[in-house]
């Protein structure tokens, strides 16, 4: 066959991948044209933390749910610190977690009577693909 | 060109910045994008998910133009750089290498007139002709270097 119909035949089929490699980085939902791609989708969450010696106290105060909720206390750069998660937490609803719900990874659970909260960190699943993010800290 | 020419450039310049665009798009993007849907489809979102626990925070850090507009224009780079080793050295070279650049350009250019979804961004029209020169820049002085080699 001619060098130039294989070449051809080659470059098409590159093309096939590199267009299915951009379908699948875009967007799958309409969104309003802006002028800039920089703004960001991730949305600071209206929370209300309190910590009472034994328990955390967690109020949304947002008007939509969180969804798939991972709450950390005393994370520090690449460390993670003790986590809980919830599948859901209701707008305008406060949650009382017990301190020794949080565990690391390892299973070491966090002890309100030997360490102290420092940090407390909210991620979670917001409805059109964007995340929620809370951060807060006690002197 | 020889193969093993062949062989590294296109790992160097076309897999491994295809790579980066992936994990950047992967673990530091929003999950708005179709390819989470895939994830979804194939069962390893949770996976995903467990992942970007981590990651998600350094986001923040992150220059917004690594972010936003990075993954496009090493999108026209991959892509340029393989149509250059494919017609390496014929006539059609300019125009295939072209093609990458072009495909971006209309990309950004049905984003702005909404014929597809997405963001239309100046920046990424920058990045797309930036891409797309320092492709062809790269076979020039490619050849320029190698001109004795046949």
């Amino acid at each position: 066959m001619n060098s130039k119909i294989i070449r051809s035949l080659i470059s098409l089929f590159i093309t096939g991948i590199f267009l299915l490699f951009a379908y699948s980085n875009s967007e799958s939902e309409n969104k309003s044209i802006t002028e800039s791609k920089t703004e960001s989708t991730k949305v600071e969450l209206n929370a209300d933390v309190r910590f009472d010696g034994a328990q955390f106290i967690i109020s949304n105060e947002d008007d939509f749910d969180w969804k798939n909720v991972r709450l950390e206390i005393n994370s520090s750069g690449l460390r993670s610190g003790y986590i809980y998660r919830a599948d859901l937490i209701k707008s305008n609803t406060t949650y009382t977690i017990g301190a020794l719900q949080f565990a690391k990874k390892d299973g070491e659970r966090f002890n309100p009577f030997q360490s102290k909260p420092l940090n407390f960190s909210i991620i979670c699943e917001l409805s059109g693909g964007k995340s929620g993010i809370f951060y807060g800290g006690w002197e | 060109m020889k193969k093993t020419n062949i062989t590294s450039i296109i790992i160097f310049h076309c897999v491994i910045p295809l790579l980066i665009g992936f994990i950047i798009y992967v673990l530091f993007r929003d999950k708005n994008i179709q390819l989470f849907i895939f994830f979804e489809r194939i069962g390893v979102s949770n996976f995903i998910n467990n992942i970007r626990e981590h990651t998600l925070p350094f986001s923040e850090y992150i220059p917004k133009l690594i972010l936003y507009n990075l993954p496009d224009a090493i999108w026209v780079y991959s892509f340029s750089i393989i149509m250059g080793i494919i017609w390496y050295r014929t006539r059609y070279f300019i125009y295939w290498l072209s093609i990458g650049f072009v495909l971006g350009l209309s990309s950004e250019l049905c984003q702005l007139f909404n014929i597809i979804k997405g963001t239309f961004c100046r920046v990424d029209l920058f990045f797309n002709i930036f891409a797309f020169v320092l492709a062809y820049k790269y076979f020039t002085n490619y050849r320029r270097s190698h001109r004795y080699e046949f």
